[in-house]
């Protein structure tokens, strides 16, 4: 029995280790398979399998910043961001384009054929209509079109519409600063844009992890601006009536708050509305203010008054001879509109008489007319903080001809911009202290913290106090007594210039008989001025005076604006309303 | 006492695992309601600056002047209509109680 059983165990013995080697080898080949598939994968593919895995569970977000908002003197909003909804769709995913296309174009009111043909583009992604309105993405949710989708994209939205367009400027589709203080502290207004990796599951939902979660966008900083949003409409409104009443091709008005250089209102006419930019040409964006010389005519006068009176070379009682009202000069006759014959220096401002001025010119001399009107500015920039600024048209003393001293007394062969006269004049008004100009007073953070404030400049000092205050009496008669008397406020001392001049007409190159720049600029209180205003109506029809289509704007403006500042009339009232007043001071200027 | 070991160790490894795994999957559910917060607070983000915008057009000067004007009947006082009301002693010095408010101006009618 032992022996029989041995051998079964012999032959069993035998056969079994043919199996084993067998299965063994089985398990052999089939772990060097998986083992060149895992180095397969985890080495030779490594690369491939990394990125198709990154592909399925990250996910590649760009967080777009808000840019600052733009607000007025007093926090109101004048640019703000809004989230619009626009369609995109994605052309692989979509199996019928016509029918798709038939039901967008129901639902967006565009026409069929071309969203049938963007739809039927190979590219992944397409955009079908930015900025639709949130009733059609109701429908659109309603229709749940495959392949067709919603995403929120951030629109710079000017709630004021046209009001102050052409400092604000605007932003472009990419939220990028095109125009304006939009484009001039665009680094400031543009916040940062990140790229962040999120985690998502199977179902495509989101997994943020914690190091991620810090990962929010910074928002980019406020301006704050000088502006004040009712001074603002009250120009707009001002010049807006004129020029449509004069048909006048347009015009400007700059307030300013002479002692600080701080400015209150920027009107300008024709004007844009920046929620809506390709409606208007680009034209129409120009800052005129600041990138348009134009020559000042007779405002001029105020400048070379302050440079005679503070040269000693005239007293306002000097007696200038201005003849039968015509001089003639290197072929060429400057005329008065009246004669005058002996006038005193005062009479001379107060009727605007251009003989006297050119006279007094003579007195003056080319060199040192051209060292004032550089030192109150003219031929440079006045440094405010906006893009695109010209340093008008002033020539060196040797460039000049017989005609050019004459001609810069009554206000020709210089270009100036509106702000460089306001600037100029408004130096006047604070005690010869020239200023320079600016719209942006702060800038806050996110959070509303003040990151920087806009301390005035003090320029130089072209003139003396003594000098100013005598311009400045002069200046008062010119309304009380002269042509500026419809600038005139009851219970307020004006003091102020008007200004007519000929335009240089393109065709001719000469000066044209029918085409004129009315102009008006001043301040107010005289005393105490408050507010430095500058009108300009460029082609008005019909009677194109300063003193007719200017001094009234002027008027209307700083009556309300004083009013809106609770500047009282007479001095004694002025003191009683100073309490209540909106603080339009409260600087410590710094020098150049 | 060999098998008590080797049951308390897979008990307290398996323990260790489902307490790792539980972490991982609370940390996945916290992030879908993070995700779902985020989704809300930029919502009522949209919504707060769509009322802002809204509430600045509706203030703009130029709306509340024509509504005041057409509506209301307002306009501009005149110069006869502006009366200055004479200022009192600066509060502390004086003695009929306390300093009214300040009015610069008040309608008279036309």
């Amino acid at each position: 029995m032992n022996r029989s059983f041995m051998k079964k165990e012999c032959k069993l013995t035998g056969e079994g280790s043919g199996r084993r080697v067998f299965v063994g080898l089985c398990f052999l080949v089939g772990f060097a398979i998986l083992l060149f598939r895992f180095f397969d994968l985890q080495v030779l593919q490594a690369e491939t399998m990394m990125q198709k895995a990154r592909q399925q569970h990250e996910k590649i977000i760009t967080l777009n910043s808000n840019r600052g908002a733009i607000v007025d003197r007093q926090g109101k909003p004048l640019a703000l961001n809004l989230d619009v909804p626009s369609v995109y769709a994605t052309p692989s995913s979509i199996d019928s384009p016509t029918r798709v296309a038939r039901q967008l174009a129901g639902v967006l009111g565009v026409p069929r054929k071309p969203l049938e043909k963007r739809l039927r583009n190979k590219r992944d992604f397409v955009w079908i209509q930015r900025k639709i309105e949130d009733s059609q993405v109701g429908r659109l949710n309603d229709l749940a079109l495959p392949g067709v989708g919603v995403m929120v994209e951030t629109r710079r939205f000017y709630p004021k519409g046209t009001l102050l367009a052409h400092v604000l400027g605007f932003a472009g589709m990419d939220s990028q600063g095109l125009e304006g203080l939009e484009n001039g502290y665009d680094e400031h207004l543009r916040g940062q844009v990140r790229r962040v990796v999120l985690q998502r599951d199977a179902l495509g939902r989101v997994i943020i992890p914690e190091s991620q979660r810090k990962s929010q966008p910074l928002s980019g900083h406020a301006i704050s601006l000088t502006i004040d949003e009712v001074i603002q409409y009250i120009a707009e409104q001002a010049l807006e009536q004129t020029v449509r009443n004069t048909k006048a091709r347009g015009g400007a008005v700059l307030v300013m708050a002479p002692k600080t250089g701080q400015m209150l209102a920027w009107a300008l006419r024709p004007t844009f509305d920046p929620n809506h930019i390709h409606q208007a040409s680009p034209e129409r964006w120009r800052n005129r203010g600041v990138t348009d010389p134009y020559e000042p005519g007779s405002t001029l006068k105020v400048v070379l008054a302050a440079a005679a009176l503070e040269s000693k070379s005239i007293t306002p009682d000097t007696l200038l001879y201005a003849g039968d009202g015509e001089i003639p000069i290197s072929g060429t006759v400057i005329h008065d509109h009246e004669k005058a014959g002996w006038v005193t220096f005062r009479e001379a401002i107060q009727r605007s008489s251009n003989v006297a001025f050119v006279k007094m010119s003579w007195e003056l001399g080319r060199e040192q007319v051209y060292q004032y009107l550089r030192t109150f500015g003219f031929g440079e920039k006045t440094g405010i903080d906006l893009p695109g600024e010209s340093i008008g048209i002033l020539r060196r003393p040797d460039q000049w001809s017989q005609r050019t001293l004459p001609s810069l007394a009554i206000g020709q062969e210089i270009a100036v911009t509106p702000l460089q006269l306001l600037t100029a004049v408004s130096a006047v008004a604070n005690e010869g202290w020239l200023m320079r100009p600016f719209l942006v007073r702060e800038i806050s953070d996110h959070r509303g913290k003040s990151v920087w404030e806009h301390v005035p400049h003090i320029r130089r000092r072209p003139i003396s106090a003594g000098t100013a205050k005598t311009v400045t009496d002069l200046l008062v008669n010119v309304v009380e007594r002269g042509t500026g008397k419809r600038a005139a406020i009851p219970g307020y001392r004006v003091a102020g210039k008007t200004g007519t001049a000929q335009k240089v007409d393109p065709a001719t190159g000469t000066y044209s008989s029918t085409k004129f720049v009315g102009s008006f600029v001043g301040f107010v209180p005289a005393e105490d001025p408050q507010l430095a205003i500058l009108v300009m109506i460029d082609e008005p029809q019909g009677p194109a005076w300063g003193g007719v289509v200017a001094a009234p704007v002027f008027r209307k403006v700083a009556e309300q604006a004083l009013r809106y500042l609770s500047v009282a009339p007479g001095e004694e009232a002025r003191m009683v309303a100073s309490r209540s007043r909106p603080a339009l001071d409260g600087y410590q200027p710094n020098w150049e | 006492m060999k098998w008590v070991l080797w049951t308390l160790l897979t008990v307290s490894v398996s323990g260790v695992l489902l307490f790792y795994v539980w972490g991982k999957v609370d940390v996945v559910r916290l992030g879908y309601e993070l995700d779902a917060l985020l989704k809300k607070k930029a919502a009522f983000t949209q919504e707060h600056d769509r009322l802002q915008a809204r509430l600045s057009q509706l203030t703009a000067p130029e709306r509340l002047a024509s509504e005041a004007g057409d509506k209301l009947g307002m306009r501009p006082p005149g110069a006869k209509q502006v009366v200055l009301v004479p200022s009192r002693p600066e509060s502390g010095t004086s003695s009929d109680g306390p300093e009214p408010p300040l009015r610069l101006a008040r309608q008279t009618g036309d």
